[in-house]
């Protein structure tokens, strides 16, 4: 019974991961309930988990939860292609370029963002209307996220001089805001 | 549905995942590996020293004993000086200060030193990939501040990653295969991808904060800034008086009996200053440790408040249980190395995706292939050598990751070179099963040692099992006289 009781999270999330394989993508009413369905069942099952555990781990247990059971159905309904051969591409901006523009792309998505992010999380951070070791919380949490956009809009965008003029001003701007 | 992402869009979104991709490539895959194998460190140590006494049961005059055993062999105390208790993963105590480091008897009397093997290579290689410790740290925090740009330009880039979530197809090319096997692997991973590389660059990415931070709000003084986000130590003037360890467990379990301390901290003994901290986990909450605070004679005096302390506090100490999985039972850290296993794939079929796009083949592929299965090789090696041969772990990872290199590079055939490293891998993981219970032939190492046995017993097969039914892929040509080279 007990063992019942610790494994239904699990099979609700099971369940959640079946309803929307069986639903999924597909135009019939019928289908599209399944969806809401799927989010009761996982609510279901974190409602379950925290009363065992805790809130903290029931929504970290049911995500886990999710990924395996959803990999599990996946691999159960492999499919195999024919063998057919395409002709290999690659992505044209990255093979042409020279190596000096890889090296200032390195340059200008490596330390210029790493400084920029930096000192623009700590500036914006320092305005929000919270305690100053709370500032800097929200700010170890928001520098990798403001280093990752930053990276991903340098590394996508074909103009590299604008994109580094625009890093250096808001690097400037944000220094002198927070050293003068 | 209509889509919001232009055409052009999509192309600049899958060149920056390229680019990035392929810049974090190599790091990327030795730090997931690394980490994969990280998750289960508590259990690689125990089996690393496997004659060291294994017992839960400890109570104040055990802990007295290891601390005065401690200042016996060194001659002084340590400013910090810990005794880590028995938990679930490692029901084994050690007392460790100033780089000093034994296990404890049962009784508390010190056992055997605690060595500086294959784990702590190990966890050395995923913290700071054995660069120096700042450098390296923030190495680390840039690869994880990477892997989020790699989710967000993969979920810009690949418009149908949600559309097609439920259907693998392998076969086909072998792009398209391993496409497939990348797309499905990320998005139902993403949670934890996501966690990972948050919790990831938080430890790294924390030091030129704190420092520019330092700088600008305190005079540029990182202790004061430490105090203001963990909480500050007490600061005492009082008579020496002698330790007394029973009390303040007494006190801590009546006082507190929900939590469950997991190491105790004797700070500054022998001074005025001189007070004891319990760390303790809390049921139901993430946070590593509450830190309880007694005077040395068992006067309670307050927590650092990291379990009812500011929110930040509270989100700042849960990082390192998330990102290693270290809570729950054992199935936890079973399924954090099942899903750090997928990332580890993820990080591999994504530089195989672009290996197979570009068509022609050149050195890359040999290198490629030298890290992929030249590096599990290398751990399993050097665990050996470490365990075994009582060889450096870091020396005998070196020396086989770089004559996996010289062997791919040497044969230029990066498809037959990943087989036989697969074998040689295979064979490796069964020696050093093997090798184990001849070196440790004692019949209290059985237990560990079997256990382990039948995990390396049961990777070996798995890799195996790729061998043999992985498919013969055409030869592919050089590069040099690939389609893509023509043209440019």
């Amino acid at each position: 019974m007990n063992f019942l009781l610790s494994s239904l999270p699990l099979l609700l999330c099971g369940g959640a991961i079946l309803a929307l394989r069986t639903g999924w993508r597909k135009p019939a009413f019928r289908y599209r309930l399944l969806m809401p369905l799927a989010g009761l069942l996982l609510l279901a099952a974190i409602k379950l988990w925290a009363r065992r555990v805790g809130i903290e781990f029931a929504v970290i247990y049911v995500l886990l939860s999710l990924t395996l059971t959803a990999c599990l159905v996946i691999a159960c309904r492999l499919e195999f292609r024919t063998v057919k051969a395409t002709a290999p591409r690659l992505p044209e901006r990255f093979s042409d370029t020279s190596l000096t523009h890889k090296l200032a792309t390195f340059v200008v998505a490596g330390p210029l963002t790493l400084l920029t992010a930096c000192l623009a999380t700590i500036a914006l951070t320092g305005l929000l209307p919270i305690a100053r070791d709370e500032q800097l919380v929200v700010a170890a949490l928001v520098y990798p996220f403001l280093i990752a956009f930053i990276i991903y809009w340098v590394c996508s965008s074909a103009k590299l001089a604008r994109n580094s003029v625009f890093l250096l001003s808001i690097c400037g701007a944000s220094g002198a805001y927070l050293f003068l | 549905m209509k889509s919001f992402i232009s055409p052009a869009q999509l192309k600049s979104s899958l060149d920056a995942h390229s680019i990035i991709g392929l810049c974090a490539g190599g790091l990327m895959y030795l730090i997931c590996l690394s980490g994969t194998l990280a998750v289960f460190a508590d259990y690689f140590e125990r089996w690393e020293q496997p004659l060291v006494a294994e017992f839960s049961h400890y109570d104040g005059q055990t802990i007295t004993t290891a601390i005065e055993g401690y200042r016996q062999r060194t001659g002084q105390f340590a400013d910090s000086l810990y005794v880590v208790l028995p938990s679930d993963s490692q029901p084994r105590m050690h007392v460790s200060g100033n780089q000093k480091e034994w296990y404890l008897q049962a009784d508390g009397s010190l056992g055997e030193p605690v060595i500086e093997g294959w784990t702590h290579m190990l966890r050395k290689l995923h913290y700071y990939l054995h660069l120096p410790h700042t450098f390296g740290l923030l190495i680390t925090g840039i690869l994880g501040a990477l892997l989020l740009a790699l989710i967000i330009s993969g979920i810009v880039a690949h418009p149908r990653i949600f559309k097609d979530a439920f259907s693998l197809r392998l076969g086909g090319t072998r792009r398209l295969e391993q496409a497939d096997i990348h797309n499905r692997l990320s998005v139902w991973g993403l949670p934890f991808h996501l966690m990972i590389g948050i919790t990831g660059a938080f430890f790294g990415l924390l030091g030129p904060l704190l420092f520019v931070s330092a700088a600008v709000f305190y005079e540029g003084d990182r202790q004061a800034l430490i105090e203001d986000i963990y909480g500050a130590d007490p600061v005492l003037d009082a008579p020496v008086v002698a330790l007394d360890i029973a009390r303040i467990l007494d006190t801590q379990q009546q006082r507190f009996p929900q939590a469950k301390p997991i190491f105790i901290v004797a700070q500054k003994l022998g001074t005025a200053q001189q007070f004891v901290e319990i760390a303790a986990t809390l049921p139901g909450r993430l946070i590593y440790a509450e830190m309880y605070r007694y005077t040395v004679d068992g006067q309670y005096l307050d927590t650092q408040g990291l379990a009812d302390g500011p929110l930040g506090r509270q989100a700042v100490y849960s990082v390192y249980r998330l990102h290693f999985g270290h809570f729950g039972s054992l199935w936890v850290p079973v399924v954090y190395g099942l899903l750090g296993l997928a990332l580890t794939v993820i990080a591999a079929s994504g530089i195989n995706i672009w290996l197979a796009r570009r068509g022609g083949r050149n050195w890359i592929n040999d290198v490629w292939a030298a890290t992929v299965w030249g590096l599990p090789l290398a751990l399993s090696l050097s665990a050996f050598a470490s365990v075994m041969l009582g060889l450096s772990a870091l020396f005998s990872f070196i020396a086989t990751s770089l004559l996996a290199l010289v062997f791919c590079l040497q044969r230029g055939d990066e498809q037959r070179s990943a087989r036989h490293l697969k074998a040689a891998l295979a064979l490796s993981l069964l020696i050093l099963s093997a090798g184990f219970f001849l070196h440790f032939p004692e019949p209290v190492a059985r237990q560990l040692g079997t256990a382990m046995a039948l995990i390396l017993t049961g990777l070996a097969s798995g890799i195996l099992l790729l061998i043999k039914t992985g498919r013969p892929l055409r030869p592919l040509p050089n590069a040099e006289k690939s389609p893509e080279k023509s043209r440019s």
